[in-house]
């Protein structure tokens, strides 16, 4: 019976066993000087988070979003972008936007993206005129009132939309048809914000992915192809004469400052990683390599940063924590950042 | 889709199975002498103990299914994505379950479309026994199953011949979230001859609650889209002659088992739209025939079998609106194994062919494989020792009419044994053995659309066991203790990875892993007097599993995904007269959910408890019925194996059954 007693004991030990603290660091209320950095997690583990930068200092917090709302961010963040006071942030696998104050970091309102009973997992955003516009893998664009947040709009357009932007009064949506492997789509559409309705279609390859506008009306949209013979590559769609080119660069994604793109491209079977920039005004590949790969594992994107350096997000293989990677025009590494898994979006406090 | 509530469709089917089998009762054949198999007995004994679990102590953990059983073996790891119909995968000592084989009734059981077993689409009503063999055995261990490096062995109640002329299972379950359950075995025959049939129905509603815990609060929730109906029939014959010192038997089987389920997915927050479903049906049927006399052995087998799994998931945002995949894998098996005695030899030869093909409605291609393993083994027993060498070959061929592949792949894996006898050390055993194997990539891992990888090779594991068991009764107390220390190692291990983007994966061979590791074993059982009986087993499992694959990754030396450090269970059955109470404990230690060790991908340690008890009323001779009703996870622990595959709370549950022999 004495060994019995004994195992209880071990057994009661093992359950009072050490239970790791949740981070209560106390952070400033007000924020600024600092970066918002939004880490997109992975499929299926709901550790999509917000990490806050404070660029005084370089320190980290991660997991802001929790801190602040006692709740989770959700599953896969996918986007996020500012617009007045309040910032937006698309939740692929949650199925939600999430509108927070850009001052307390504090939800303002949980928009939940359900539809005709089934989640719409929204993608992308873009802004226009007061309203946020939403692409969601049911193939809708959805227009969020930024005032109201109330969904003010549905718009029926290709499949699975992902990347979308505004170029003169028009809404420009990428149709990917990414769940339709094998079969994708190749399409953009054109909506007029005015009547909310589509008013053309560019074919420009095989699944298109994220876009961006210029101030010379283009369009540039990255076409991942098949992963395999067919390149990821820019596409550029002219909004005036109508002609869809093919610009021939490889890219994953784009970013732009000015006049000028900043091309990312991550080449998985040589495992390098590559920003190049592209000028806008002249349509010319400025610089084809800024950056040494070596600095880099896994590049998820390349953003802008004040008016001379660069942020590469770090994706490090994709399961294991990211960073932010600094580099300055030269192409030259400046600092790293640790920050959460898979980042995607910055938004930049002054 | 899946009907509920307590329906006449379970009625319906023991009806049937009564009047079915009703004539097999009626006619009886008179009880002869056993004779079991020729193993080489003496002073080695202790050699073929493995860790097992007997059929009373199967009905006193009352498991759902075989996964959850083997939790309590010792260095076992259960990967469990749910209750009742969740997905449980195991993982023995740090390696991947397809290193370890599961044989049911002699014959190995596979799954060359996804590699690893569904543990939880096996249940137990029917299982005698429940054992993980180590497999340094004089046993007619199918070869294929033979080469790895440990195997989780079966033997149902459908075919093993009994001394008595009729045999009766029969039980009826009700449990927490809609569990209704019955069963019914029967077998005809003796020792001799047997005819048996077996039959069972399961319905579950699963709508359990669950507790998240968001930072520091929690909320409560109900797990959904978690339903499922299942059915299973088996029929078996067997029959034995002798003819002077030669004795040969043949068995036969034929199994359907059929599950209509709900997939709930893992917990995505604010999002419980789950509406997935999965139907999955095994058919097999299977030919077992041995040959013994005092110097010879040979088994000879074959086996048939079909699966078909059908995948829905009717929200999905493609153009159809949904995605529907049904997949049928069609796989024979036949192999011979002979054992010679001479003097104080023993040597072994035995080979099996496998061929599996995989049809789907996905753009895969017609895959096919063709495996060949083949075996030599020689035993010397001296005095204070026995050592064992063999040789295996695997061959693994892959075709497919669509793709092009890799070489086909030949190894040579040379294993070896040593044990000391009893005649060394009356009540201590030491022992030591090595054993390499390679698993070949399931059809999953090399044609998943977008995700397979076609050049992938088999993955090796190799591993290196020191043991101790001391066996010896101390004043009426028996005694049980088993320690091992291991090594393993994983190359070319099969992983899946994200690779152009985070929605493009690809399955690759990049993983090595080093497993360093011990557990530790304890039973003793003890009949205090007439009335009072105690039993106590415990166990724990000690492994350090980590990823050398690569020195500049983050991951390096960091321990590998689900693979928890500490494991340990106790179990605990105190009988008094008929009636007995019995008490469980299961701690799984802390684990991450990738393979980086941080402290957000860390899942914390459990502590789960179950308490039962039970009362047999005998009836007449040979007949009793038997309560038995027990709650199950004691402490209400909100807890998950797998991050956000959220396991039930406190259930209860009640069980009667009817015996007879």
């Amino acid at each position: 019976m004495k060994l019995i007693k004994y195992i209880i004991i071990t057994l009661l030990v093992l359950t009072s066993c050490k239970k790791e603290k949740v981070d209560t660091s106390v952070m400033d209320s007000s924020f600024n000087n600092g970066l918002l950095v939004l880490n997109e997690g992975l499929f299926q583990h709901n550790n999509s988070t917000l990490s806050w930068i404070n660029l005084a200092n370089n320190e980290v917090h991660n997991d802001v979003f929790l801190e602040k709302n006692n709740r989770p961010l959700g599953d896969t963040g996918n986007d996020m972008l500012v617009y007045g006071g309040k910032i937006y942030i698309v939740v692929t696998g949650s199925s939600t936007i999430e509108v927070i104050d850009k001052k307390t970091l504090k939800s303002i309102k949980q928009i939940q993206f359900n539809y005709n009973n089934q989640p719409q997992e929204p993608r992308k955003m873009a802004i226009y005129s007061g309203k946020v516009f939403v692409s969601s893998f049911d193939g809708y664009v959805t227009a969020i009132d930024t005032v109201s947040l109330n969904i003010s709009k549905r718009i029926k357009v290709g499949r699975n939309p992902e990347g979308i932007c505004v170029a003169n009064q028009s809404l420009y949506v990428a149709n990917s048809g990414g769940l339709d492997f094998q079969n994708v789509d190749t399409t953009v559409f054109e909506i007029d914000l005015n009547t909310m309705s589509v008013v053309d279609t560019f074919i420009v390859g095989n699944n298109p992915g994220s876009m961006i506008a210029d101030e010379f009306n283009n369009i540039y949209v990255v076409k991942r192809g098949d992963y395999t013979s067919d390149p990821s590559e820019i596409v550029r769609i002219n909004t005036s004469d109508k002609s869809v080119t093919n610009l021939g660069i490889a890219a994953s994604s784009i970013s732009k400052r000015g006049n000028q793109l900043y091309i990312s491209y991550f080449n998985h079977s040589s495992g390098s990683s590559a920003v190049s920039t592209y000028d806008c005004a002249s349509q010319s590949l400025i610089n084809p390599n800024l950056i040494n790969n070596q600095d880099i594992t896994t590049l998820y994107g390349v953003i802008p940063f004040k008016s001379d350096e660069l942020i590469c997000l770090d994706a490090m293989s994709f399961t294991n924590t990211g960073y932010l990677r600094f580099f300055n025009y030269s192409g030259n590494l400046n600092n790293s950042i640790k920050v959460g898994l898979n980042p995607n979006s910055i938004v930049h406090y002054e | 889709m899946i009907s509920l509530g307590i329906n006449s469709r379970f009625l319906h089917v023991i009806i049937t199975c009564s009047l079915l089998f009703m004539p097999y009762f009626l006619i009886s054949q008179k009880d002869t002498t056993l004779f079991n198999e020729v193993t080489v007995r003496g002073n080695h004994l202790k050699i073929d103990r493995h860790t097992t679990l007997n059929e009373a102590q199967i009905e006193r953990l009352a498991p759902n299914d075989l996964g959850s059983l083997l939790q309590y073996i010792n260095g076992i790891t259960i990967k469990s994505y749910g209750g009742i119909g969740g997905m449980k995968t195991l993982s023995h000592r740090g390696l991947g379950g397809e290193h370890t084989q599961l044989i049911v009734d002699g014959l190995p059981v596979s799954d060359p479309q996804n590699g690893q077993t569904n543990l939880a689409n096996i249940q137990l009503n029917n299982v005698e026994e429940v054992g993980l063999s180590h497999q340094n055995t004089d046993h007619l261990v199918p070869v294929s199953g033979l080469v790895k490096g440990s195997s989780v062995q079966l033997k149902t109640f459908d075919q093993q011949f009994s001394p008595h002329k009729f045999s009766l299972r029969s039980s009826v379950t009700m449990g927490s979230f809609g569990q209704k359950e019955g069963f019914v075995g029967l077998k005809k025959g003796g020792d001799k001859t047997f005819i048996s049939f077996s039959g069972g129905y399961r319905t579950y509603e699963g709508d359990y609650p669950y507790q998240l815990n968001f930072g520091n609060e929690s909320q409560q929730l109900y797990r959904r889209n978690n339903a499922l109906e299942d059915y299973q029939v088996a029929v078996g014959a067997g029959i034995k002659w002798r003819k002077g010192t030669t004795g040969q038997q043949i068995k036969f089987f034929a199994k359907r088992n059929a599950i209509d389920q709900q997939l709930p997915g893992a917990v995505i927050f604010y999002n419980n739209m789950a509406q997935e479903t999965l139907k999955t049906e095994n058919n097999s049927a299977g030919l077992n025939y041995r040959l013994y006399s005092s110097k010879f052995a040979f088994k000879a087998f074959a086996q048939y079998s079909n699966r078909f799994l059908h995948y829905h998931d009717p929200t999905y945002l493609n153009t159809d609106g949904f995605l529907d995949n049904q997949y049928t894998t069609n796989s024979l098996i036949g192999g011979f194994h002979l054992r010679y005695k001479w003097e104080d030899f023993t040597f072994h030869a035995g080979n099996d062919f496998g061929y599996d093909a995989l049809e789907t409605t996905r753009n895969l291609g017609e895959p096919n494989r063709t495996t060949n393993t083949s075996m030599l083994k020689a035993k010397y027993y001296a005095k204070y020792f026995n050592i064992e060498a063999s040789v295996f070959s695997q061959s693994f061929i892959d075709r497919n009419t669509s793709k092009t592949h890799r070489k086909d792949y030949h190894k040579l894996h040379p294993q070896f044994s040593f044990y000391t006898s009893d005649a060394l050390f009356n009540d201590l055993q030491l022992f030591i053995w090595y054993k390499p194997s390679s698993r070949a990539p399931s059809f999953n891992e090399l044609y998943y659309s977008q995700v397979g990888n076609k050049s992938l090779v088999p993955e090796e594991s190799s591993q290196v066991n020191i043991g101790t068991r001391y066996i010896k009764t101390i004043k009426k107390v028996d005694f049980q203790i088993q320690g091992n220390i291991f090594k393993n190692l994983v190359n070319d291990k099969i992983i899946a990875l994200p690779t152009q983007n985070l929605f493009v994966w690809s399955i690759q061979n990049i993983g090595k892993v080093d497993v360093f590791g011990g557990d530790i074993h304890l039973s003793a059982s003890t009949q205090l007097n007439r009335n009072w009986k105690i039993n106590f087993q415990t166990g724990a499992s000690l492994q350090k599993a980590i990823d050398i694959s690569d020195e500049s990754s983050p991951t390096f030396r960091n321990k590998i995904a689900y693979t928890p450090s500490l494991t340990g269970n106790a179990m605990l059955s105190i009988f008094f007269k008929k009636a007995g109470i019995n008490f469980t404990g299961l701690y799984i230690g802390e684990r991450y959910s990738l393979n980086e060790n941080t402290s957000s991908n860390r899942l914390d340690p459990y502590l789960v408890f179950d308490l039962s008890a039970n009362y047999t009323f005998k009836l007449k001779r040979n007949q009793q019925l038997k309560l038995h009703a027990g709650v199950k996870n004691l402490g209400n622990s909100s807890y998950n194996f797998i991050k956000y595959f959220v396991m039930p709370g406190r259930n209860y549950f009640i069980k009667l059954s009817y015996e007879i022999n």
